[in-house]
């Protein structure tokens, strides 16, 4: 049974029960003076409508209903009088058929023939009863504001005694208006129809005509009614009788058909639309609209429940507290078919055109349930859901004849709009219409599903679309990512609003008018990237803003991260104006990463869940995209505060996803950066994927694939090998792969300008069986020979190696058997800096190539350095001697040290003390700073001829030496500052260590020595500067 | 030449540089006897023949069609035949649909709505589910043409969609996604 039985009425409300009767005659009140005096409403409209459903019998509404699209056209089905009284049920009750016609019956209406002394005429003797049939049915017009009402009596009967033919009874129907507004209800004769118990008995038939008027306020000017037929005993002779009272409703709705503009209708009656599946010519149409009622879940992805509106049965099904759900008509009709036909194409594409050969146009059109004409349409109800509506593409025809229907069932039936009604289907099919030949499309993931461990996507910065100036290098890229069947690019982020590298200020990659925002990129990037990206098919998914602060407070700042949500959400909507139209424009990544170390304690998930929850939510609202997010964990450093294993950290995140519409997990593999290694992986990955499958969310695990790694110089390109070792870890638990970062390392565009990573990943992604190398070792580097330039350099030179694979990437550069240097070159050649003087060094190099491939080790060269000049005095002392006593004062601009790695009284630096090569409290540090500068107020000026400053390496902790070190000196505190030296990162090996930058063999003069520091987006650790001569 | 012409050979020049694409699936012209087929359905006027003898719609068998109105696309002369025969036959079935023998069907959304001119050569929309209700689109032929060629060449917006052209195909966004098209003027009977 797909449709309910009308429900169980409620009993009436005694209070309304008491007040809608007209109050009784009063003892010989004259019939005009009754009616004056009852005129008045006693009820509301919504009283007397719930009255009317309690105290009416509805069963016929549905049951004799062959189809009430034409059923209710006016006057074609009133009930007839023999209808009216087949249908009686024995209760004096209402009975309805449809909106415009009601019947009731009463079989033993009884009549007390009484004999009057003359005066007074109460003084009565009753000496016989009769009895007879009486009938009453309403009729409302459905075109004027007029109800009928026709009394009949017949099946005359003396039960006792004798007659009183002379006795008088008046049928009369008396009305009032329940609204305020200015409507009146005539009736029509005023004072009834008057007769003897003769001429009733003998004519027995009386019709009466209630005439509604309603003065023309508005459109649709609606007026509602309360009527009270009545016999009145005009003479003694017999009692008064009153039927159940009745609501009516009459309207002047200029929008209903020319012919219809005025009507009346029973406002307590149930509509019913009726559709019949087995009318061939509406079909495919009245198919959809069963199978969204019933086989939602077969034609419609995602959803849980069945809530589509507008069936007559209780929703959600099975459910204790399961109401009744009509659809309601919406006037005018208001089409939004964009959501519409985006449904529809998922299940053919172009979906309006016919079968090979001819592909005509227009063969389907997208036919939807509810329909559009409803407040309950799924195109423009923004509360919407998915279980609420459906659409699919339907024969044209069938829809143009269920559209006209509906139409026709509005006229027809007098709907105006804001009224309820239900839809019904008869005849309909024993399973589902149309999933047989219309099955639900594929699933439409957030990224396409990679079963051959190949990357999908990458993650790109905005400076490096940026520095491409021309777009034919955007334009190169993103064929070389297609070509590597790449379909994704995620543009990391559009803004930072706390830009350490500009001063801390609100930065932007695209022009925007958004206040307090400057553009720092010389192009468009977001601009760019998605018209580029459109162009060749790429899916660009859009970050929204970074804050170099995160990094130091992550969710302790209540306010600073409500701050970051308002921004979050302002630059959404300003980017979704901008570029909301772009074809690429797939979805949005979240930067503000959840770790395993920072967001141990529940307090700090629900800050971010509620961070989540509504910047994620807003960017549903404005642009209905999915959301991609990238968390990351450090399976390594396990003594951190706060740490977390991967099962706490997995429950974490379950409480995340089950409060947070997160489509895309793209988890962070953390080889790159030394957080895990490959054994721990699966680990981590089976956490999180246990963590989606443990909730509701629709999330898919992307893995974050790191092709990077922290090597002898730094981040630089990982090999193949390492990549396909990464993605081979994780195969079990992950949808796909999005790489961190084809285009920072393996590029031949990238800064490394290397096309042997390129062509490495490039040839396994043809054939991707194997380990990832290609099979073929670089040749020896031959003849190394090393050159001392100076007590700081030595130039290393060889013979160049070969590859006949994926091609020579570089070389490793050994020094004293410690590989301290990666030259991602393939030319020889490497100029050894800042070197201790009168010191021997040995060197070595080992070509390698993109895939993993090495070479043999080269010969080995022996040379020792000259001393370095002489520097004996420290002039940033000021004289002070004792170590630890503060030196010269100097002032800072820029980052501000971290407060776990502070400059204790702003003196440290100068106050004589080298750190410990490990952490301590001479060292000073700063996460991720960009650039700063000390400046050192020597006292008065001086001869100067070394500058140093001395740094502090613990790569597994992202602690790395700067990568440039400029000094500068001056007489003058803020102007006039000359370049002295600048020292770019040394060759190091990666383990632990201090190192000095030394600029020597100077002769400068001043007071003021500025030290200028590029300090990136890693940590940089300073203990000292030293200013000799 | 017409201004109708001319400003639809603008368009042509607007397409072939921004929409290269759906300026390579817009088909010739309609053959004389193509027409024919329509007008034996019914009167057409020359600025609503114009629009046929300057293309006869996309390639069929293409996926990139052409909208003359944001979301309607301009349908060829036998699908414009075959919406005639269609909501003939439904206004034989409906009396009180508002379809007119005159009423020359150039576009449709997919969705049940249809684009026509009538002999007045007012333009608009119309759907069986608003009855007797239409949305106005443009006064005329040439009406309509200039504000495609405006929306086209100065990108302003038209019925609330804004053009854009990723892929170089061309393609309207709506300005607002949950913006709605009001069917409220009742057509003449």
């Amino acid at each position: 049974v797909k449709f309910d039985q009308p429900p169980a009425r409620k009993a009436p409300d005694p209070d309304v029960a008491k007040r809608i009767a007209s109050p009784p005659r009063k003892t010989n009140e004259k019939v005009d003076d009754y009616v004056k005096r009852t005129a008045q409403p006693r009820v509301n409209v919504d009283e007397a409508i719930a009255f009317a459903k309690a105290t009416s019998n509805p069963v016929v509404t549905k049951a004799n209903r062959a189809n009430q699209m034409t059923a209710a056209a006016a006057g074609e089905d009133y009930y007839t009088l023999d209808e009216c009284r087949q249908r009686h049920s024995g209760l004096i009750v209402w009975e309805t058929k449809n909106v415009f016609s009601i019947c009731t019956v009463n079989r033993v209406f009884k009549i007390q023939h009484r004999v009057c002394q003359q005066p007074p005429s109460t003084n009565c003797t009753t000496i016989g009863e009769s009895q007879a049939r009486l009938t009453a049915i309403g009729k409302g017009h459905n075109d004027s504001r007029t109800i009928d009402w026709e009394i009949w009596f017949d099946q005359w009967h003396l039960n006792w005694g004798a007659e009183v033919m002379t006795s008088v009874f008046t049928v009369l129907i008396t009305c009032e208006t329940l609204e305020t507004q200015n409507s009146t209800c005539t009736h029509t004769p005023a004072l009834g129809d008057s007769r003897s118990y003769l001429d009733w008995k003998q004519e027995n038939t009386v019709s009466r005509q209630q005439t509604v008027t309603t003065s023309n306020l508005g459109n649709p000017a609606k007026s509602h009614h309360t009527f009270h037929p009545k016999i009145i005993a005009t003479s003694a002779r017999v009692d008064d009788y009153d039927l159940p009272t009745i609501v009516g409703r009459c309207d002047s709705a200029t929008y209903m058909r020319s012919n219809l503009q005025n009507g009346c209708t029973f406002p307590f009656v149930d509509r019913f639309l009726e559709f019949n599946y087995a009318e061939e010519l509406t079909k495919d149409s009245v198919g959809l609209y069963w199978d969204a009622m019933f086989h939602l879940n077969k034609i419609k992805r995602n959803v849980t429940g069945q809530f589509v509106p507008g069936g007559y049965y209780k929703q959600p099904v099975g459910e204790p507290n399961a109401t009744y759900r009509p659809l309601t008509r919406r006037w005018p009709v208001e089409r939004n078919d964009y959501k519409i036909q985006k449904q529809c194409r998922q299940f053919k594409d172009p979906y309006t055109k016919g079968p090979a050969p001819n592909f005509e146009t227009g063969y389907y059109q997208c036919d939807e349930f509810p329909f559009a004409s409803t407040d309950q349409a799924g195109a423009y109800n923004t509360e919407a859901s998915l279980e609420t509506w459906a659409a699919r593409p339907v024969l044209s025809s069938h829809n143009t004849r269920t559209g006209n229907q509906v139409n026709d069932f509005f006229n027809n039936d007098r709907v105006l709009s804001g009224d309820d009604f239900f839809v019904t289907i008869i005849n309909g099919p024993s399973g589902c219409h149309g999933c047989a030949t219309m099955p639900l499309p594929a699933p439409v993931l957030p990224v396409p599903p990679q079963t051959d461990d190949r990357l999908g996507g990458s993650f790109i910065q905005p400076d490096l679309i940026d520095g491409w100036g021309s777009d034919d290098t955007v334009r190169a890229e993103f064929d070389s990512m297609r070509n590597l069947n790449m379909t994704t690019a995620v543009l990391q982020w559009t803004a930072n609003s706390q830009d350490n590298r500009n001063s801390g200020a609100r930065t932007a990659v695209y022009p925007t008018a958004l206040p307090g925002y400057q553009q720092i990129t010389n192009t468009d990037v977001l601009g760019r990237t998605l018209n580029i990206a459109a162009e060749k098919g790429i899916n660009v998914w859009v970050g929204l803003q970074v804050n170099d602060h995160w990094w130091k407070t992550y969710a302790n700042d209540t306010g600073w991260l409500a701050n970051e949500d308002a921004t979050a959400r302002t630059l959404a909507s300003d980017i979704w104006s901008k570029y909301g139209s772009k074809s690429s424009f797939a979805g949005w990544y979240l930067a503000f990463e959840m770790d395993n170390v920072n967001f141990s304690s529940t307090t700090s998930q629900d800050r971010m869940i509620s961070f989540y929850s509504s910047v994620i939510g807003h960017l549903k609202q404005i642009s209905g995209k999915r959301v991609a997010v990238a968390p990351f964990y450090n399976a390594v450093n396990t003594n951190l505060a706060g740490w977390q294993n991967a099962t706490t950290w997995g429950a974490m995140w379950a409480r995340v996803l089950d409060a947070v519409p997160i489509d895309v997990v793209a988890l962070q593999d953390g080889i790159g950066a030394g957080h895990a290694d490959i054994a721990t992986l699966p680990t981590w990955f089976s956490a999180m994927k246990a963590a989606i499958d443990s909730t509701s969310s629709p999330a898919v695990l992307i893995s974050d694939t790191e092709t990077f790694k922290i090597g002898a110089s730094g981040l630089q390109p990982m090999s193949n090998r390492e990549i396909v070792s990464a993605v081979k870890a994780v195969d079990n638990y992950v949808t796909g792969y999005w790489s961190f970062s084809y285009n920072h390392y393996q590029s031949p565009r990238s800064k490394f300008a290397s096309a042997a990573f390129h062509n490495a990943y490039s040839s396994w992604t043809s054939n991707t069986g194997g380990n990832g190398t290609d099979g073929s070792s670089p040749s020896t580097p031959g003849n190394l020979t090393a050159l001392v330039d100076s007590p700081q350099n030595v130039i290393l030179s060889w013979n160049s190696s070969s590859d006949s694979g994926s091609g020579v990437a570089g070389y490793h550069i050994y020094r004293n058997d410690e590989l301290v240097a990666d030259k991602i070159d393939s030319r020889s050649g490497f100029f050894d800096a800042q070197l201790e003087g009168n010191t021997t060094y040995k060197y070595e190099v080992r070509a390698f190539d993109g895939s993993g491939m090495e070479s043999g080790l080269s010969n080995s060269v022996v040379v020792t350095t000259p001393p370095l000049p002489a520097a004996p005095a420290n002039f940033a002392r000021c004289g002070a001697t004792a170590a630890g006593a503060p030196g010269c004062p100097y002032t800072l601009t820029g980052a501000p040290a971290d407060p776990f790695y502070e400059d204790t009284g702003g003196r440290e630096l100068t106050d004589g003390r080298n750190g410990p090569e490990l952490y301590g409290e001479e060292w000073q540090g700063r996460n991720a700073p960009g650039t700063y500068e000390f400046t050192v107020d020597l006292g008065v000026s001086k001869t100067i001829k070394e500058l140093d400053s001395r740094w502090f390496q613990v790569r597994q902790d992202y602690a790395f030496l700067p990568e440039k070190v400029e000094y500068l000196v001056s007489d003058s505190a803020s102007t006039g500052f000359v370049s002295v030296g600048t020292i770019a990162m040394p060759a190091v090996s990666s383990r632990i260590q201090a190192k000095t930058y030394r600029t020597i063999d100077l002769n400068a003069q001043g007071r003021y020595v500025k030290v200028r520091i590029g300090g990136g987006t890693a940590w940089t650790m300073l203990d000292e500067i030293e200013v000799r001569g | 030449m017409s201004d109708m012409r001319v400003m639809l050979e603008q368009i042509d020049e607007i397409l072939r540089v921004k929409a290269p694409m759906t300026y390579g699936s817009l088909r010739p012209a309609a053959r004389p006897e193509e027409l024919d087929t329509l007008r034996s359905r019914g009167d057409i006027l020359a600025d609503v023949a114009a629009l046929w003898e300057w293309h006869n719609s996309t390639n069929p068998e293409g996926s990139t069609v052409l909208e003359l109105v944001p979301m309607f696309e301009f349908l060829s002369i036998s699908a414009a035949a075959r919406y005639w025969d269609m909501w003939r036959d439904a206004k034989s079935e409906f009396p009180y649909s508002p379809w007119r023998p005159d009423w020359v069907t150039i576009g449709a959304n997919g969705c049940g709505g249809i684009l026509v001119a009538d002999h007045n050569g007012q333009i608009f929309l119309a759907t069986p589910e608003a009855g007797e209700f239409v949305h106005d689109i443009a006064s005329s032929p040439q009406h309509l043409v200039q504000q495609l060629l405006t929306a086209l060449r100065d990108e302003k917006p038209f019925d609330g969609f804004i053009v854009g052209y990723p892929g170089g195909t061309l393609a309207w966004q709506p300005k607002d996604e949950n913006s709605v098209s009001s069917y409220d003027r009742r057509y003449p009977s």
